[in-house]
């Protein structure tokens, strides 16, 4: 089991044993806040030349700071990465892995009473893929920075005022361009990540 | 916000939205997006017989195993059109009596669907960008507009003109209102109708174009129009959007659409008091710029700004405004010379800019106005390169009477572009113009 599905268990056992009593104390969505999620998902990573997209998985992580527009509307700054360099797996004998990280403004938008959110996004994306030859050849690493665009789903269940447990699923877009890989250009080139996470709110 | 009118009075924003509503139908309202999408599919494959449109379960299936690219449409196209067919999927919010920001989501609802399940072709990033954010900006501001010129006490054919005139500006809500009634229903006009400080500046002139000392326009005609809806520094923030401005060029025999850029406050705080002699607040804004001057350069963007907005008091009750902001260009757009594929011949790519503002105003009037913006892009689908656009512009205005005015205007616009190893290409377009001005105060 790994630490974030410990984490992840953990989360949602805390939060359904405290949903109850939480249940009636209205969450603060006032001033300052943050927020730390871990979980998982995958990776599509598309171009304008590839006939099929390649798809890899790997854990994915994020951290999100801001404050308070109104109590249903929250901005903020949310850093996101996805890293399946423990998933690498081979292909045709070519072992590629790819980390994904995405830095954006985000909004939250609470539309009901309740704890369920949208959250939308926009920011600056940095792909890396490492590639290595063959064995024994040094790994080639090349990379793209381009335009990153998130939205995302969520639940924040209240443990108390000041504290939440989140449970969301986000998609992210990033378009980082033409990358140099081995010897030939992949051109245009842009990931998809879907992922899931559980995470803790201060507020 | 260069190019619009403003106005010193301090006043409250008006309460609650432009459109009157009491309900909120989310579910109708959602619907309504998705029937755009089916209306626009079935128009064009039934229709027109378009066969990029004949979708099915198999076009589906393989657009979501693939995923994104991007398209080889023309500018006018990715830049313009998308962005206008974004706002409608965005309205059928508003005119559902979603806040602005229970819109949003709307926008990325229907651009998202379309690019997956409204044509064969595999979706495309770009379209998705533009259409929604796009959309949002130019949604909202049409929102607002069609506002004003509906008059719910008005009858007959008064009223049915309005109604037509706001169902072209925005169809969405027109063909909405039609089927619910609203084009005969006969009550009090929402706050909306009359946002106060509102003006509409049209100035119709004469252009001259000069690229790198080649001349390609002269004593060309040109229509610009100015709109200014409040006031940044005399309108109390109340909610997206209640502060916007808008400006358009078209030239017939120029391209037509030159210009389209349009700003909108989304959020501000006030760093000085309200009753202050100096004002100053911090300001972000949703930014939508259109360019297009055919023969001599392209340039589009989707941007959001945060700068500060200053206020000075000069002698003799003039005043100095100016603005210093920073830009994060989500997605922006600049052309290919001499290369591209298809009809595209143009980049895309993410970037920054900065703005430096001042204008001189007196009243309502302003009489000066100088604006220097520099845009950085870097390319991400296309040649790789990186793009420095700047533009460097000044409007002189002398009011004749309370309506009529002349005026001089000129532009230098330079991009200097790096293709990998290969010598920096740096081009400089200037226009000049000058024009008769009538201020319309709806």
């Amino acid at each position: 089991m790994t630490g974030a599905t410990r984490l992840g268990i953990v989360l949602l056992v805390a939060a359904v044993a405290l949903a109850t009593p939480a249940a009636a104390q209205e969450p603060m969505r006032s001033g300052l806040w943050a927020e730390f999620g871990r979980g998982g998902g995958n990776v599509h990573l598309g171009c304008s030349t590839c006939l099929e997209p390649t798809v890899r998985y790997g854990r994915s992580g994020y951290v999100r700071v801001g404050g308070s527009l109104t109590p249903r509307l929250l901005w903020g700054v949310e850093f996101f990465g996805l890293f399946d360099r423990e998933f690498g797996s081979t292909e045709d004998g070519t072992t590629l892995t790819l980390d994904n990280a995405i830095a954006s403004t985000v909004v939250l938008w609470y539309p009901w009473r309740g704890g369920i959110y949208f959250k939308g996004g926009l920011g600056l994306a940095h792909t890396e893929l490492v590639a290595p030859v063959s064995e024994g050849t040094p790994e080639i690493i090349t990379s793209g920075t381009g335009s990153g665009l998130t939205f995302g789903i969520g639940l924040d269940v209240p443990l108390s005022r000041r504290f939440s447990v989140t449970a969301n699923f986000g998609m992210f877009y990033s378009a980082i361009g033409d990358v140099a890989l081995l010897e030939s250009v992949v051109d245009d080139v842009i990931t998809t990540v879907y992922q899931a996470n559980f995470a803790i709110t201060i507020r | 916000m260069f190019g619009a009118p403003s106005l010193a009075m301090s006043q409250s924003a008006p309460s609650g939205p432009p459109g009157e509503c009491s309900t909120r139908k989310t579910g109708l309202a959602v619907g309504e997006a998705l029937g755009v999408n089916l209306f626009v599919n079935r128009l064009d494959a039934w229709v027109l017989g378009e066969e990029t449109q004949r979708v099915n379960f198999e076009s589906w299936a393989r657009n979501l195993r693939l995923g994104w690219e991007w398209d080889e449409n023309g500018f006018l196209t990715n830049m313009w059109a998308h962005p206008l067919h974004g706002g409608q999927y965005f309205n059928a919010g508003r005119v559902n009596c979603l806040s602005y920001w229970g819109s949003v989501p709307l926008a990325f609802l229907g651009s998202w669907t379309w690019e997956y399940f409204g044509e064969i072709n595999r979706p495309s990033l770009n379209d998705f960008f533009m259409t929604s954010l796009g959309g949002i900006a130019l949604g909202e501001m049409s929102h607002r507009l069609v506002a004003t010129i509906r008059d719910e006490q008005a009858t007959g054919s008064k009223r049915i003109t309005r109604e037509v005139l706001a169902m072209l500006l925005n169809p969405v809500e027109g063909v909405t209102r039609l089927f619910r009634g609203d084009w005969k229903r006969v009550g009090p006009n929402p706050p909306g109708h009359d946002p106060g400080l509102f003006t509409v500046q049209l100035k119709a002139g004469l252009r001259g174009v000069e690229q790198d000392s080649t001349g390609l326009c002269t004593s060309c005609p040109t229509l610009v129009i100015d709109i200014g809806y409040g006031d940044p520094l005399g309108v109390d923030f109340a909610e997206p959007f209640d502060v916007f401005t808008v400006h358009v060029q078209v030239s017939p025999d120029g391209g037509g659409l030159n210009a389209l850029e349009a700003a909108g406050r989304l959020y501000q705080v006030d760093l000085t008091a309200p009753d202050a002699g100096r004002r100053h607040a911090l300001a972000v804004t949703q930014r939508y710029d259109y360019r297009n001057f055919t023969g001599a350069y392209a340039f589009g963007s989707q941007s959001i700004e945060v700068g500060v907005l200053s206020r000075f008091p000069l002698p003799k009750r003039y005043r100095l405004d100016t603005k210093l902001a920073g830009d994060l260009v989500v997605m922006g757009a600049v052309d290919l010379p001499n290369g591209g594929v298809g009809e595209r011949s143009y980049d895309f790519g993410p970037g920054a800019g900065v703005t430096v503002e001042f204008s001189i105003w007196r009243g309502t009037k302003r009489f000066v106005s100088l604006r220097n913006r520099a845009e950085y892009l870097h390319t991400v689908s296309g040649i790789r390169a990186d793009h420095l656009v700047t533009f460097s512009e000044f409007e002189l205005m002398v009011p004749l009477g309370r309506r009529i005015g002349i005026g001089a205007s000129g532009d230098v616009n330079t991009r200097t572009s790096g293709y990998g190893t290969d010598p920096r290409d740096t081009r400089q377009v200037t226009e000049g113009r000058v024009f008769l001005t009538w201020t319309i105060d709806p």
